[in-house]
């Protein structure tokens, strides 16, 4: 028995290398990399050179990266509340299965499946002042992309746009699975929709509600393709969230030490935040349905 | 503007759509549902159906005012200038050799760690799980840095394995985990009885296992594919020139040449995202259900 255990954990081990091997070497290593290279200097050029803490202090004085971190905190939270509203709102409306509706889904989803970049592009036409549809069709020229208080809430509006179907899938799979029986039990107590909302679906979506808002957000402090394709972080830096701040700062300005300090800023304040995340959506009560 | 998909009132629950004796009194609200979700199905599909048409414009009637969703003189000239100029040409070939070989190997390796997390007992099972779930949240933007460094030393700079080896280790952990999650839905008396009778278990894995697993491993590839195939921060970084350049680069750099061309910028766009779109359409029920399979259940 014990020596079929060992042959059994031998087996999976063998069938786990190729995996860890990657894992190990081009993602545990880059970590610990990018920690070193935060405390060093490096310009591509010359050879790095350690500066200890430099590069941190740099950070906690620089306004140009606090300005990214609020920019993207602020686009986070514009845009996924928004997102998920929208979603969940979706969701429940084509879980009714009203005739013709299922096939709606693929339009809602085809913003997302879009390559990003291509769609920063056309978003970027829809928006240009003197050429954009958008002008056209309210007939005024409005500076969307390239005016500081509008570039923003501009981005913000794309990334709804292409999050809102690929949310609304999930909270579409999560209706999908609260069992018919619970909403007939609270239809004969004589429960108000308002109150099937609140009582029912929205905690017996908390699992989904727990994934989508953790990936989402994980997925918000990264972005990258669309902004940068319709704005470079533009105009004076009012959307230059912390992904293309890393980037400008590593292949622009050829301070690789300081966007490496900033990566790790990053790192942690999304492990920060998942751990957050996760005891919020822990603390409360789940229905137990077996 | 966003507020359209939200017109619709909040609907009560699913289960009317079971019950024939509130459909006379739900007929206002669910024509209203109705509507509401064609306007946010328009509002979602029109910006994409917009690259679609001016794709087929000619270069004259894209500056035309007013703007017209449907174009009168429809012409394949944009898709003509790209598809016959072999260095545009070119951004495909590489996105297809990357994102085909990225999402074979992904495929492969990650059905192999699935098999063991799913069918196997040792003791570091779940320690590596844990591993895996949490190699899996780091962001890619923080290894950008480093990334350049270790492909620059390793000599695969500008390189196709550059581009797919960093590619994988995106997709893999998630792979790992969704294909996890999908082989432990299976019961296990399917390879279980394989190995009783005698068979190894990598019989069990590739003759029982993985053909019923087909939706799983469907859904994770599209997923893979679809990741490769859009990626644009690392190619950006880990490539340099025009011919190693993917479709996303090849549209970035055509905006920058020839910012004018706006039908020669849709069709582009439309090409680039056609290979994703394809698969998406064709295997969407597969997709969408081994999509979300992970995320309904604690």
């Amino acid at each position: 028995m014990n020596a079929r255990r060992r042959h059994e954990a031998r087996a999976a081990y063998a069938l786990l290398l190729p995996s860890f091997v990657g894992v190990g070497g081009f993602l545990l290593l880059p970590v610990l990399v990018v920690l070193g290279m935060s405390f060093m200097e490096w310009d591509l050029i010359s050879a790095p050179e350690w500066v200890g803490l430099e590069n941190y202090a740099y950070l906690l004085t620089s306004e140009r990266f606090a300005n990214s971190l609020w920019v993207t905190a602020v686009f986070t939270l514009l845009s996924i509340p928004t997102a998920i509203a929208l979603g969940l709102l979706l969701a429940i409306a084509i879980n009714r299965g009203l005739p013709g509706t299922s096939w709606l889904r693929v339009l809602y989803v085809l913003p997302w499946v879009s390559a990003p970049l291509a769609l920063g592009v056309v978003w970027k036409w829809i928006l240009d002042p003197s050429y954009g549809v958008l002008n056209a069709l309210i007939g005024r020229r409005v500076e969307w992309l390239t005016d500081p208080q509008l570039a923003l809430p501009a981005v913000v509006f794309v990334q709804v746009w292409t999050t809102v179907g690929y949310i609304s899938l999930f909270f579409l799979a999560g209706l999908q699975q609260i069992p018919v029986a619970v909403y007939e039990a609270a239809k004969l107590d004589g429960a108000a929709a308002a109150r099937i909302l609140r009582s029912i679906t929205l905690p017996l979506l908390r699992p989904t509600m727990f994934f989508v808002t953790v990936t989402s957000v994980i997925a918000s402090f990264q972005v990258f393709d669309s902004i940068y394709a319709m704005t470079r972080g533009g105009p004076a830096f009012r959307t230059d969230v912390i992904a293309s701040r890393i980037y400008d700062e590593a292949f622009v300005n050829l301070r690789l030490g300081r966007a490496a300090a900033m990566a790790v800023v990053l790192f942690l304040v999304l492990v920060a935040i998942t751990l957050i995340q996760q005891r919020y959506f822990r603390r409360r009560i789940t229905y137990d349905m077996s | 503007m966003t507020a359209v998909a939200t017109k619709a009132p909040t609907p009560k629950n699913p289960k009317y759509q079971q019950n024939p004796k509130n459909s006379a009194r739900d007929i206002p609200a669910r024509i209203f549902i109705w509507i509401g979700l064609l306007a946010g199905a328009g509002f979602a599909g029109l910006p994409v159906l917009w690259m679609l048409s001016s794709s087929f414009k000619s270069n004259r009637e894209i500056f035309e005012f007013p703007p017209r969703l449907l174009t009168e003189s429809f012409s394949f000239d944009a898709y003509l200038a790209i598809l016959s100029d072999p260095s545009r040409l070119r951004f495909f070939i590489n996105s297809y050799v990357v994102a085909i070989c990225v999402t074979i190997l992904t495929l492969v390796v990650a059905i192999h760690a699935a098999y063991a997390f799913s069918r196997f007992t040792f003791r570091m099972k779940h320690p590596l799980k844990l591993l895996i779930i949490s190699v899996q949240a780091v962001p890619p933007i923080t290894v950008l840095i480093p990334y350049f460094g270790i492909i620059v030393a390793l000599k695969m700079y500008d390189t196709y394995p550059g581009l797919i080896f960093t590619y994988m280790l995106f997709t893999l952990p998630y792979a790992i985990i969704m294909m996890t999650s999908y082989m432990n839905s299976l019961p296990r008396e399917l390879d279980e009885a394989v190995r009783v009778d005698g068979g190894s278990s990598m019989t069990a894995l590739w003759r029982v296992l993985v053909p019923v697993s087909v939706p799983g491993i469907v859904s994770v590839g599209v997923y893979t594919f679809m990741i490769a195939w859009n990626e644009y921060l690392f190619a950006l970084t880990l490539t340099s020139s025009e011919s190693m350049r993917t479709v996303p680069i090849g549209l970035q750099l055509l905006m920058g040449q020839h910012s004018f061309q706006w039908n020669e910028i849709m069709a582009m766009s439309i090409l680039g995202s056609i290979p994703v779109l394809a698969l998406f359409l064709f295997f969407q029920r597969f997709f969408m259900s081994g999509l979300t399979s992970g995320a309904v259940k604690n």
